[in-house]
């Protein structure tokens, strides 16, 4: 029997103020919903995802996604060229990221980047010819995301690149990801003058190899504890990365000093790695690739197993619904810029770096991190408040990551769409900025929201394929 | 925070309730259902109770820090939400604590070896505290020995002052005396058997109990009053599976270690009395374990 | 050799602990046994036999028991004071600390308030269900005040809420009262032993003012929404809120209001009733009264019956029929001609009830929302004859806010028809309680003082006639709201049916048209 009218009334109110007033004012209990309409408006989407909540399936699905993610451990296992490492990868294909997309609606950054990388690989000799030969298509273009890598900016990757391999030594699943160049003129926001191309030439004939022949000595490096005593330094593995930088460099150096390689080699390894507070960034989104693949393709989760942006569209992917993406225009980020550059200049949202977010570390760690809300101008109250919020849409919490500033809490993690939809919470992004143009570089750095659209998308088409 | 269950005793509150928080431990909390029932959360290292959900918790997890006696809770959908903390209960694979009805049988050598491997565990566990408490435990299990004389010689009137005197009494969350009443109807439950004079004698027995468990604290009585249905945690039945089985030695090592291990002297109290029960009707080999050990 | 004992109540610390700090506090200088347990009635009789406590320690089974034996008291009295300390310290973080989030979800909402155990949702109708869904399926009952909810939703939500014992009330439910508390449109009216199940909100509000007005009160008001007796839906919430006010041992008497329902659904819901073994009062508006008759189901014709009879059968005294009588003065200023009567109604079951006695009275009756079709107003901003109009209905709401809650467009209706020569009686109704509008008497006081004025200008009377419906405990104050508009020189009646008979017998005084 309803046990309604044996216990007190407690209303949640869901629409019009005054009637939770005129409740409290009868002397009953009333919580106000800050209510707008899920889905921005289309009541369809309202309606499929009510049919999710609670739904069993979905909550087992979700139970079981949620645990591999959590019980990944990635550890860097190696390096290798990416045509060799990186599964189905072709012998002219070209590796970019965010969801697809064709080459005359790519983003200013992204082409540079591409041709860039046409260029290192020697397919042509010219700029012109670069772009004759995809104009021909005699390029393939596939996200990272689709060949279990991930890379940040135009996030480009050709076959004779050196790429980090992780393997979640949990699952046995690996991820990839190309290595960081450092700031200034790089590839990855659309750089492609010479100079650039001479540093990959570098980067693949002597820091890959040398770096290679370190892991083998180091037998690997756990990723997960070097990230979680970053977070208690002050990183939060997105935008800063300075302490896990300096972290891995020093389990590096040891390595580095007993290996068989030229000292000028070693040198100006360590020099690369000691000047780019980025380093580790590179690192930090192939592990987290590797912790959210490891919770992919369970039918039925809504957990999302990946963020990304070509610089276009921003799409995402949920465990429950393999490979499929649902995109929507990339925002523009709301942040600091440099001087000399204002909105007007900068590129949409660019880059696979949100994976971060998706494992719940760059904005929704903030709290480890209140350096980073000086970009917009927050306090550390804010940064606090940020990673609050976004327990308000996730699964849960990382045991294994835990925030000081939130009484060592784990951090949200395992973002669910109904929740999103349903609260019209967006998860949070802390990212850089690319200019709009290729090859100008990073313009400033700041704080941006995932679109809406992407989660309810996502939503009916989960609901669709359990028959929510 | 969103945690899962993964189990839950037949017992415990699970679809739709209004508590406040009764207790909170470090690796458990006790909800009290406003129809007085108590639910307890568990680590899930802790095992099954008949009125509990074990959660998986996250490494480094305590209760404590995170939840405050007093706070409101309710339950819908099978969704437990506390103060900063839900607990999905939908979850829990349903865990049903019955003993295994009179399947020990003492006369089975492995049986009677089996019950002396736990005996022998439970003489080598350190049971006391300072001599002050000491001195209450002696009591206690004096009046234990007392109580398990009289079930053998199915004096019902002597068993009953012995459940009274035994009530609340030593120390403890849950009193020595009520652990080992748990512990001895476990016993009971396990040997009663066909015999029609020792099943009425239980059936008062746990009258008795039921009729007394008024004398003690919340969390106590819901073990004694699931003790008188004859369901009971999880680590004292497989202890007492075991022994029905005969099992080998070190499996019986094992269970008995468990049993031996829960909260401070609860574990070793529950393992007495349920050693004292099952040699109740069948003494195994004619020893006189039923008489009180020497002090110390 | 001194001694000391205190008890902490209901303190539970898990057995280690306890015994951890026995031996912390057998350690400290001029201690020399300490003991903490719990304070059962065994373990006091122990410690009194060992002589260490007292014989009248004031301690439950649930509270922890700190006996101490030492050297002099200061020492103990110091070991009691740290131990107090210890047990003091917050247990938990503190919740405060940065912003949070305002609850945007039901599911946010119940994490702050975990014993909720209803979800009032009044979103427009496109996402009603949507809410309402959500709500059921996370262990909330509902009460739907949206209306446009499509009837497949309904039934939908209906058959979900029934399979998991929890109630839908609506959609399109204004009002209900449960657990004592006004929900959307309602009334506070005193706490007692009637339910109400109506699928008219404004039915409901009328029931429920007049139980109140008459001395007795109500348990729960059920609002099942307008649908919920059709066919299709087959009185789900209806024969659930029966169910459940049978179950209630705080309901004595039930009150059934409707429309007339669908015969199969009137079946099932009257046998329903007439086997519960409680007095239920049956109102389906104009429906045979010898249909509706069963063993313990009393039919009654209007709604002012129905509150009469469930305070009768739930031990009240009798209340005096038609207690307002014309004092022959109103239909002495008519002139000859002036025979119509004209009902502005804000309450669409008021409008429903004013057709039904008014037909009794004159034969048919026009309407924007007519018995019968053909009695339909060619032009509902325009009546003719006897004319009886829903100002609440959407012909007139479209775009404009509900005549209970903005009253201009009634105002310039009464003027209007204050203005025809044929017009004997403007019959209308009042209602309050929270949502309505805050004081409607004095607004509407205004202007029926000066239609009033208009037609004594035309040499001719006007006879207005009305009720409120309201109690003295509404936000509006019954009393207040009733002497303002006796003031502007209303006849005023306590229930829309009495108010309806007096305007048919004023109108009556002038025969309608010669030789019909």
């Amino acid at each position: 029997m309803n046990p309604l009218f044996q216990e007190e009334l407690q209303v949640v109110n869901v629409g019009l103020p005054a009637f939770a007033e005129a409740i409290r004012t009868a002397g009953g209990t009333a919580v106000q919903v800050e209510w707008t309409p899920p889905g921005q408006g289309d009541p369809q989407v309202a309606h499929r995802l009510a049919g999710l909540i609670r739904h069993p399936a979905v909550e087992a699905a979700n139970q079981q996604a949620f645990a591999a993610y959590q019980s990944a451990q990635p550890a860097l296992e190696g390096i290798a060229p990416a045509r060799a490492a990186v599964p189905d990868m072709g012998e002219r294909t070209i590796l970019h990221s965010g969801p697809p997309i064709a080459w005359a609606r790519m983003c200013g950054p992204v082409q540079g980047a591409i041709i860039g990388a046409i260029l290192y690989e020697g397919w042509a000799p010219s700029q012109a010819e670069a772009i004759a030969l995809i104009e021909r298509g005699e390029i393939d273009f596939a996200p990272c995301h689709q060949h279990r890598a991930v890379g940040p900016m135009a996030g480009v990757i050709s076959p004779s690149m050196p790429v980090w391999v992780v393997l979640n030594r949990e699952h046995g699943n690996r991820a990839y990801c190309n290595l960081n160049e450092g700031l200034g003129k790089v590839l990855r926001f659309g750089a492609n003058s010479p100079d650039v191309i001479d540093r990959l030439k570098w980067m693949a004939a002597v820091l890959a190899p040398t770096l290679a022949k370190a892991l083998d000595a180091l037998g690997g490096v756990e990723l997960k504890p070097l990230m979680a005593q970053a977070l208690h330094m002050g990183d939060e593995v997105h935008n800063r990365n300075v302490a896990a930088s300096g972290l891995l460099l020093k389990r590096l150096v040891p390595a580095l000093l007993r290996i068989d390689a030229a000292p000028a080699d070693i040198a100006a390894v360590a020099e690369f790695i000691a000047g780019n507070d980025h380093f580790f960034l590179n690192l930090s989104m192939a592990a987290c690739k590797a912790m959210l693949d490891a919770a992919a393709g369970v039918p039925g989760s809504s957990m999302v197993t990946a963020m990304a942006r070509n610089g276009v569209d921003f799409g995402i992917r949920l465990s429950g619904t393999g490979e499929a993406w649902f995109t929507a225009p990339a925002p523009v980020v709301d942040g600091l810029l440099f001087p000399g550059y204002s909105t007007a200049d900068a590129a949409p949202d660019l880059g696979d770096s949100a994976i971060t977010e998706t494992a719940g570390v760059g904005g929704f760690a903030m709290a480890a991190s209140p350096a980073i809300v000086q970009f917009v101008g927050g306090s550390p109250q804010d940064a606090i408040a940020n990673t609050e919020e976004m327990a308000h849409i996730t699964l849960g919490r990382n045991g294994a990551l835990t925030l000081p500033a939130i009484d060592f809490a784990g951090t949200p993690a395992g973002i669910d769409a109904r929740k999103v939809v349903d609260t019209g919470i967006a998860p949070i992004i802390n990212t850089g900025i690319a200019h709009r143009q290729a090859g100008i570089g990073q313009i400033g750095a700041g704080i941006t929201r995932a679109p809406l659209a992407c989660f309810a998308q996502a939503v009916v088409d989960l609901a669709g394929r359990i028959g929510g | 925070m969103h945690l899962t269950a993964l189990s839950a005793g037949f017992e415990a509150p699970r679809s739709r309730f209004n508590g406040v928080i009764h207790s909170v431990f470090d690796q458990a909390c006790n909800i009290r259902v406003d129809d007085g029932r108590l639910l307890a959360l568990l680590a899930p290292c802790l095992g099954n109770v008949p009125h509990g959900a074990r959660i998986a918790l996250p490494a480094g997890f305590g209760f404590a820090r995170h939840l405050a006696v007093g706070g409101r809770v309710g339950c819908r959908a099978d969704v437990l939400r506390l103060p900063g903390l839900s607990i999905d209960l939908g979850t829990a694979q349903p865990w049903r604590g019955d003993l295994a009805a009179a399947a020990v049988d003492l006369r089975v050598p492995q049986v009677a070896r089996a019950w002396r491997t736990a005996w022998r565990m439970l003489e080598q566990h350190p049971r006391r505290g300072n001599t002050q408490l000491a001195a209450l435990s002696r009591t206690v299990d004096r009046r234990a020995f007392r109580l398990a004389r009289a079930t053998r010689h199915l004096r019902l009137h002597e068993a009953a002052r012995a459940i009274e005197a035994l009530i609340g009494c030593g120390p403890g969350l849950t009193p020595s005396g009520d652990d080992l009443i748990v512990g001895f109807l476990a016993g009971l439950w396990s040997t009663a058997g066909d015999d029609p004079a020792q099943r009425a004698f239980r059936r008062t027995l746990c009258a008795a109990v039921a009729t007394a468990a008024g004398a003690t604290g919340d969390i106590s009585r819901t073990y004694l009053t699931h003790a008188t249905g004859g369901r009971f945690a999880e680590p004292l039945a497989t202890l007492a599976a075991r022994i029905a089985d005969g099992a080998p030695v070190d499996e019986i090592g094992r269970a008995s270690a468990t049993a031996l291990r829960v909260g401070h002297s609860s574990g070793s109290d529950g393992v007495l009395g349920l050693l004292l029960g099952l040699a109740a009707w069948s003494p195994p080999g004619g020893r006189q374990e039923l008489e009180m050990p020497a002090d110390g | 050799m001194a001694r000391a004992t205190r008890v902490f109540r209901n303190l539970y610390r898990d057995s280690v602990s306890l015994m951890q700090l026995s031996a912390k506090l057998g350690a400290l200088a001029g201690v020399r046994q300490a003991s903490a347990i719990m304070a059962t009635p065994g373990n006091l009789d122990l410690l009194r036999e060992a002589g260490l406590a007292p014989g009248d320690v004031a301690a439950g089974p649930n509270d922890l028991l700190v006996a101490l034996e030492g050297e002099d008291e200061d020492a103990l009295e110091a070991a009691l004071a740290a131990t107090e300390t210890e047990f003091t310290r917050p247990a938990a973080r503190s919740q405060d600390g940065p912003r949070r989030t305002p609850p945007r979800s039901l599911e946010m909402a119940l994490q702050e308030a975990a014993s909720a155990n209803l979800a009032l949702i009044s979103t427009p109708g496109d996402y009603a269900a949507a809410e309402a869904m959500k709500a059921l399926r996370l262990g909330l009952n509902v009460m739907l005040f949206s209306d446009n909810v499509p009837q497949s939703d309904e039934i939908a939500l209906k058959r979900y809420a029934r399979a998991h014992d929890l109630l839908v009330m609506g959609p399109d439910c204004g009002t209900a009262i449960i657990g004592g508390v006004p929900l959307g449109f309602a009334n506070v009216v005193r706490r007692g032993e009637i339910g109400v199940i109506a699928a008219s909100g404004t039915g409901l509000q009328q029931v429920t003012c007049l139980i109140d007005r008459w001395g007795q009160g109500i348990s729960q008001a059920i609002g099942t929404g307008g649908h919920d007796l059709s066919a299709e839906v087959g009185g789900i919430t209806m024969l659930q809120g029966l169910e459940a006010l049978v179950a209630d041992p705080a309901t004595r008497v039930i009150v059934l209001i409707s429309k007339p329902p669908h015969p199969t659904v009137a079946e099932r819901v009257l046998s329903a009733a007439s086997g519960t073994g409680k007095p239920i009062v049956v109102n389906f508006l104009g429906a045979d009264p010898d249909a509706v008759r069963r063993d313990n189901v009393h039919p009654v014709r209007t709604l002012e019956d129905a509150a009469r009879l469930a305070v009768v059968l739930a031990g009240g005294a009798e209340v005096e029929a038609g207690a307002v009588r014309p004092d022959g003065a109103p239909a002495a200023e008519l002139a000859p001609g002036q025979r119509y009567v004209r009902g502005l109604y804000s309450g669409g079951t008021f409008c429903y009830e004013a057709l039904l006695l008014l037909t009794d009275a004159f034969g048919p009756i026009a309407s924007n929302t007519p018995l019968k079709r053909e009695l339909m107003l060619a032009d509902v901003w325009r009546s003719q004859r006897h004319t009886v109009v829903d100002l609440g209905d959407d012909a007139f709401t479209r775009g404009r806010p509900h005549p209970m809650i903005d009253q201009t467009l009634r105002r310039e209706r009464i003027l209007q028809e204050a203005a025809d020569p044929e017009v004997a009686v403007i019959l209308f109704d009042v209602v309050l309680g929270y949502g309505a509008h805050p004081d409607p008497a004095s607004e509407l006081a205004v202007t029926l003082a000066e239609a009033k004025a208009q037609a004594r200008a035309a040499g001719r009377g006007l006879a207005l006639v009305g009720s409120v419906c309201g109690t003295a405990g509404d936000p509006q104050d019954l009393p207040r709201q009733e002497a303002a508009l006796r003031e502007a020189g209303v006849l005023l009646a306590d229930s829309n049916a009495q108010a309806v008979r007096l305007a048919a017998r004023i109108a009556a005084q002038h025969p309608s048209e010669p030789g019909r």
